[in-house]
């Protein structure tokens, strides 16, 4: 019975005669045997996990490289075509107009890189960063600016914030708004970009309606933006997965709106109260694009 | 001689640089920002040429030129990519040429001189 108990994974003493004979240091014999058996077992046991955690760890890790090695491509491959294409055309250039346009291009393609290198360095820190009470209109003001000196198209922003909100947040976030207002200012044929940025508060969230006049977003390119961004990112870049990361570290996130022209997304992050002021206003127009000289 | 040329690529930069650049070469230039929008361009436009990318979202360039080969088998591709991997497949698949990204602007025409 005891044996049986034993190849079946009970190692608990089991067998305590009190006869004094051999039978008695036979159990004592056995129920040693069943505590060191118990002890292997508990060890191997552990062992097993702790390698587990580390094939766990070495998976993860693996695909985290070829996560980055995936998206590096793509986006660097992009950026050295576009310096390559520019460089050319400046080369060529007969007038000092062209000449200018191409060493713009360039610098645009030198802030990219940096940019590139500074959203892997983000996504490397964003889980240890500190959240702090943050100043989400000024987050967005700063974004706008940041992306009318960054983009060679003329944008147009009307902003309708409904109060002052102060977020639990920390800078990452104007990288989010500013990476929102980039994909909608390429994804634009038009000469001119309109973007309507309005804020609103619910259920302890701002939420943040940024809405193009761009071309929207396919079902399908939406469907994989929020389910499927990890590998969506491998063919199409950085962009949507580190605004993804930064706001999961504020305990946000960003949706797609289904609207009948142009893209809306809807930035949420939690709100800290007070230091709030209801019913201001602020509506402003950016009409001319301030271009980076 | 001017060519209609289709240019599908994910990178909207890059698709205006290759446009204005060809454009000036006197040739009709549409663009596309992934295989989807490509197909149905194509479905709808004679072609002389397609200059197609690799990595997009949705189909990727290989299934995209297979959607396109499809039909109209006479169809010249001529690929570009900063994957050289692809090569192969992209030659085998029936494209007439490969361009491995990056590349000097000046090598599409003289590709497209090449094969056109």
């Amino acid at each position: 019975m005891g044996a049986q108990r034993i190849a079946g994974g009970d190692f608990d003493p089991m067998i305590v005669p009190q006869s004094g004979d051999e039978m008695q240091t036979l159990a004592q014999q056995f129920n040693t045997m069943a505590d060191t058996l118990k002890e292997h077992t508990a060890s191997l046991k552990k062992e097993i996990a702790e390698r587990k955690r580390l094939e766990d760890q070495r998976e993860k890790a693996r695909k985290e490289a070829e996560f980055y090695a995936d998206v590096l491509a793509h986006d660097v491959g992009n950026i050295n075509q576009i310096t390559m294409g520019y460089l050319y055309l400046l080369q060529t250039a007969k007038d000092e107009k062209t000449r200018k346009k191409n060493v713009d291009g360039i610098k645009k393609s030198i802030m990219n890189s940096k940019r590139l290198a500074e959203s892997i360095k983000i996504l490397k820190i964003i889980k240890d960063t500190k959240i702090e009470k943050f100043d989400l209109n000024k987050s967005i003001e700063r974004s706008i600016e940041e992306i009318k000196a960054y983009s060679n198209k003329e944008i147009e922003v009307n902003l309708d914030m409904d109060k002052k909100y102060y977020v639990k947040a920390n800078d990452f976030l104007d990288r989010v708004f500013f990476n929102i207002l980039e994909n909608s200012a390429e994804f634009i044929f038009k000469e001119k970009v309109i973007i309507d940025i309005k804020t609103e508060e619910k259920d302890g969230f701002c939420n943040v309606h940024i809405h193009d006049n761009g071309i929207g977003i396919s079902k399908e390119k939406k469907k994989d933006i929020l389910e499927n961004l990890e590998t969506l990112s491998k063919r199409t870049g950085m962009g949507f997965y580190l605004t993804k990361k930064i706001l999961e570290r504020f305990n946000g996130k960003f949706e797609i709106e289904d609207v009948k022209k142009g893209t809306e997304i809807v930035v949420s992050i939690p709100v800290i109260n007070g230091g709030s002021v209801r019913n201001v206003h602020a509506q402003r127009s950016h009409k001319r694009n301030e271009r980076r000289g | 001689m001017s060519l209609r040329i289709l240019i599908i690529d994910d990178e909207m930069e890059i698709l205006t640089l290759f446009k204005d650049f060809m454009e000036v070469f006197g040739h009709k230039v549409e663009i596309a920002i992934d295989g989807q929008s490509g197909l149905e361009k194509f479905k709808n436009t004679n072609f002389d040429l397609d200059i197609m990318d690799y990595r997009m979202h949705g189909r990727d360039g290989i299934q995209a030129s297979k959607d396109i080969l499809n039909i109209d088998k006479n169809t010249k591709i001529l690929f570009a990519s900063a994957d050289s991997s692809v090569k192969k497949e992209a030659l085998n698949m029936g494209a007439v040429g490969f361009l491995l990204k990056p590349f000097d602007l000046g090598d599409i025409i003289n590709s497209v001189k090449k094969h056109v």
